[in-house]
């Protein structure tokens, strides 16, 4: 188990040098000098030169990377010229909005997922199984911005149930703001979740084990539960994983459609100013999350299933 | 899409032509009225500087808005000064703008409207534009001299103080005016800058002199980069000042939340008490336009700026809301890189400004809501209606194209900035137009960013045409001479620009901007007009945008300044 886990940290560690370098390459290629967007289009050419040599950008791409990595291991992402603040007072605040969103959107599509899974399995090949599969097929299918903005006008300008766009104040503010966002993003991702689940439940319900829970007269709500569901969900737990790398991927259009100071949005500012260290510091910081989930869920599973660890060590 | 006449685009049909001459001689004689009074006090203005102030809102007895009914905008419709000014409430306002990074006026920031509309708030200037005119009045100047043919300006300062307290003094505006004078300091507007000397006459007297007579010199000083600040402060905390910042104007600076919202609330300070009425408002970014909309509908935001052109129809008439728009000093235009062939050929250029069908792309992509362009610069002082738009007629134009050295037509590409609908639209419009005499043109679709840095660049201009549409050239003042400087007169200025080089021009913009004489000036500026409109334009004008804002009805007096800035201590709540 020790070897697997320092192995797995390893790797992790290189897949994050890896988002690193991509996000800094990339930034590099965009057209634009961030001098010039800091200063505005009639600044003259040499007080865009003296601040370009200010930021460091007359340095060579090799130099400004190695500073960069070498500071980010000290949690010191730089300066955002353009803020004109440390990048860790930008990025930090709004790691909270990203991260309960996430989770929100996460519980939801679980939420949704769960019960029409178990529903769909149980009637399996009926008109309520394919019912099931056939939305989850569209809101899968959907954009998830386009049913955001579907979601607004139904749930907030027609019924006005929720906000429109904002973040709210407190914690029920949050909560009520973000639950349209995150049902934009739970329909979307629930059908994958959906899909391995219910294939595990099929699975599962033709188990021997099953049939014996049966046979000694336990109740079907309790076979279901403790038996079925309990045994189908490992396999689930990793698409749930995955699932928040893609959420992650999306925040950065939800964040712009209901107007919310997350890391996405950050990120879109950022690459439209040209604020290099700030498309660093989020590049490296939402690469971490993913890591880490990936990284917790993998030793999860692990400790839920020997054969992983066992088969690892082989 | 609007209902629009998409088959017409290959020609004019016979009706257009009277259609627009009724159209553009109505509109003319509209903002010709809206213009009279400006023109007409003009020479008091200038010479006194004391001045009869009679914007709307003092009078308090306003009537209600009225409403936009699809008519090109040449008078401010939608606004509204209801009741009686009255103190309280907070204002929360959804644009596209991030919070200002620091608020040191006479540092560097990016000089959009957003940057700049902070710094009003903050700071007072001795100067300020008169809402509902292009010209500028007393601010924390009360009155002025002029003297040796505009070469010396002497200010006498009102009783006045900084936010904490301390007077507002002679010595705090010739600190303020040096510092925007010092290109170390000052370097992103030091272009606008002619200012020899500022002597502290006594404690409430300045006297500026310029390296030269720059006739825009009042206007300068009341742009937002002159703002007064309190010099023992600034010189106690240096770069800190722009963080916690002090200053002369109706607001202070409350919080702010990076790249998100930033917050001001009331100066009990400022002189010009009861104002400011609201307790404060607040900037919030909301960068998506249906967001942005929703916010005001929903009662979220109190207004919501830019309104696309795209949504006029849609917010025209929403319950608790009201579509301001507001005729500014936008101008909508194309720059051919005049370095490049067959751009620097005159022939071409009047060829492609025939070809242009300017009422179709106004109906079509602005909605009617533009006003056809019939100047290079926008509506600033001096500027003539009478001068008619450049009409579309491709006969005209294919004779002025085969007159060039490309009579056959070339290939071309026009940069624009791929996100904006407009910018899409128009460019589809003139592929078709524009093809009937022969031109092929590509589109290139860029940010907004990428845009200015090709365009802006003076050592390597990056692009063959570029389309500059709503909201993104304006001029800072009503005064013509900024923006006519950078038109007409290009190499003036060591960014890049329109690289236009015309004596004829060069000679009547040299004349117009060292000047103070109001008759040269009126001369100068017609006649730059009409030369570089249908003699030798150096670019395609398409349309003066409006201003256009969604705002709550409960909000009073909320307008917009020609520059594009927003006088909030003169809004108030109704309940």
């Amino acid at each position: 188990m020790g070897v697997y886990l320092i192995r797995r940290i390893g790797q992790s560690v290189l897949a994050l040098i890896g988002i690193t370098l991509v996000a800094f390459l990339l930034i590099q290629l965009v057209p634009g000098n961030p001098a010039r967007v800091i200063l505005g289009p009639r600044a003259s050419v040499s007080a865009v030169a003296a601040l370009r040599r200010a930021m460091g950008l007359d340095r060579s791409l090799l130099a400004q990377y190695w500073s960069f990595l070498t500071n980010a291991f000290r949690l010191n992402f730089g300066y955002s010229a353009v803020q004109q603040s440390p990048v860790a007072s930008l990025l930090w605040p709004r790691l909270g909005s990203t991260l309960l969103l996430t989770a929100y959107a996460t519980f939801v599509s679980v939420l949704l997922a769960v019960p029409l899974a178990l529903a769909s399995a149980l009637k399996r090949n009926r008109p309520a199984d394919h019912a099931v599969r056939l939305m989850t097929m569209v809101t899968f299918a959907m954009p998830s911005f386009w049913l955001g903005l579907v979601l607004i006008l139904l749930l907030a300008v027609k019924f006005t149930v929720f906000p429109t766009s904002g973040y709210g104040v407190g914690v029920f503010g949050h909560l009520d703001s973000l639950t349209l966002p995150a049902l934009a993003l739970g329909l979307g991702i629930a059908p994958l979740i959906l899909r391995t689940l219910r294939g595990s439940i099929v699975d599962t319900l033709g188990s021997e084990f099953v049939e014996a829970a049966r046979a000694r007269g336990l109740g079907e709500l309790r076979v279901l539960g403790r038996y079925v569901l309990r045994n189908s969900l490992v396999a689930s737990v990793t698409v749930v994983a995955i699932n928040v790398g893609y959420i992650l991927s999306i925040v950065v259009v939800i964040e712009n459609v209901f107007a919310l100071p997350g890391l996405g949005s950050l990120l879109v500012t950022s690459v439209q100013d040209r604020d290099f260290p700030v498309v660093q510091g989020v590049a490296l910081l939402l690469g971490a999350i993913v890591v880490i989930i990936n990284l917790v869920t993998d030793l999860g599973y692990s400790l839920l299933d020997p054969r992983i660890r066992l088969s690892g060590r082989n | 899409m609007a209902d629009h006449d998409v088959d017409r685009v290959g020609g004019p049909a016979p009706h257009e032509l009277d259609l627009r001459r009724v159209t553009s001689r109505r509109d003319l004689l509209k903002g010709a009225a809206a213009l009279g009074l400006v023109t007409a006090g003009l020479p008091s203005l200038r010479r006194v500087g004391a001045f009869p102030a009679q914007p709307r809102h003092d009078t308090g007895t306003g009537g209600g808005p009225g409403l936009w009914n699809g008519q090109p905008v040449t008078e401010p419709i939608g606004l509204s000064f209801e009741g009686t000014p009255k103190r309280g409430g907070h204002i929360t306002w959804a644009w596209i703008y991030e919070p200002v990074p620091q608020m040191d006026p006479q540092l560097p920031t990016t000089g959009d409207t957003g940057d700049l509309q902070a710094l009003y708030s903050l700071y007072d200037r001795l100067t300020n534009i008169i809402p509902g005119t292009l010209t500028n009045g007393p601010g924390l100047a009360e009155s002025w001299e002029i003297a040796k043919g505009g070469l010396e300006y002497t200010f006498y300062l009102r009783h006045a103080e900084f936010s904490n307290g301390d007077t507002i003094t002679a010595n705090d505006v010739k600190f303020s005016l040096e510092r925007f004078a010092n290109p170390a300091i000052n370097s992103q507007y030091a272009w606008l800058n002619a200012i020899d000397t500022v002597q502290a006459l006594n404690a409430r007297t300045v006297r500026v002199t310029l390296q030269y007579v720059q006739a825009m010199f009042l206007d300068v000083v009341g742009h937002a980069t002159t703002g007064i600040v309190p010099q023992r402060v600034v010189e106690k905390m240096g770069k800190e000042f722009g963080k916690n910042p002090v200053g002369s104007g109706a607001f202070i600076f409350e919080s702010k939340t990076a790249g998100e919202s930033i917050s001001f609330k009331r100066n009990p300070n400022f002189w010009n008490s009861p104002k400011p009425y609201i307790d404060g408002y607040t900037l919030n970014y909301v960068p998506d336009d249906n967001a942005r909309m929703l916010q005001v509908t929903s009662g979220i935001a109190s207004a919501g700026y830019p309104v696309p052109y795209a949504l006029l129809d849609q917010y025209r008439d929403v319950k608790g809301t009201r579509l301001q728009l507001e005729p500014y000093t936008n101008i909508m235009f194309i720059a051919p890189n005049l370095k490049v062939p067959p751009f620097n050929e005159q022939n071409v250029r009047l060829a492609l400004n025939y070809a242009t069908p300017l009422e179709t792309i106004n109906k079509v992509v602005f909605k009617n809501a533009a006003q056809i362009a019939n100047s290079a610069i926008g509506k600033l002082q001096y500027w003539d209606p009478e001068i008619p738009y450049i009409p579309y007629d491709l006969d005209k134009a294919k004779a002025y194209l085969a007159k060039s050295s490309v009579p056959h037509g070339f290939t071309t590409s026009l940069l624009i900035v791929g996100t904006d609908t407009d910018s899409v639209e128009l460019a589809t419009i003139l592929q078709s137009s524009w093809g009937q005499i022969g031109i092929n043109l590509k589109i290139d679709e860029v940010d907004i960013v990428t845009l200015e840095d090709r365009f802006f660049s003076i050592t390597n201009p990056n692009y063959d045409l570029c389309f500059f549409g709503a909201d993104l050239w304006a001029s800072d003042v009503g005064a013509p001479d900024e923006i006519g400087e950078l038109m007409y007169y290009s190499k003036k200025y060591d960014f890049g620009g329109l690289f236009y080089n015309d004596p004829h021009a060069t000679a009547l913009v040299n004349q117009a901007t060292h000047t103070i004489n109001e008759t040269v000036r009126k001369r100068d500026w017609g006649e730059l007009q009409r030369y570089c409109l249908s003699v030798n334009p150096p670019g395609i004008p398409i349309a003066f945008g409006p201003n256009v804002s969604l705002v709550n009805s409960k909000v009073q007096g909320f307008q917009c300044l020609c520059s594009n800035f927003w006088p909030l201590e003169d809004v108030w709540i109704n309940s």
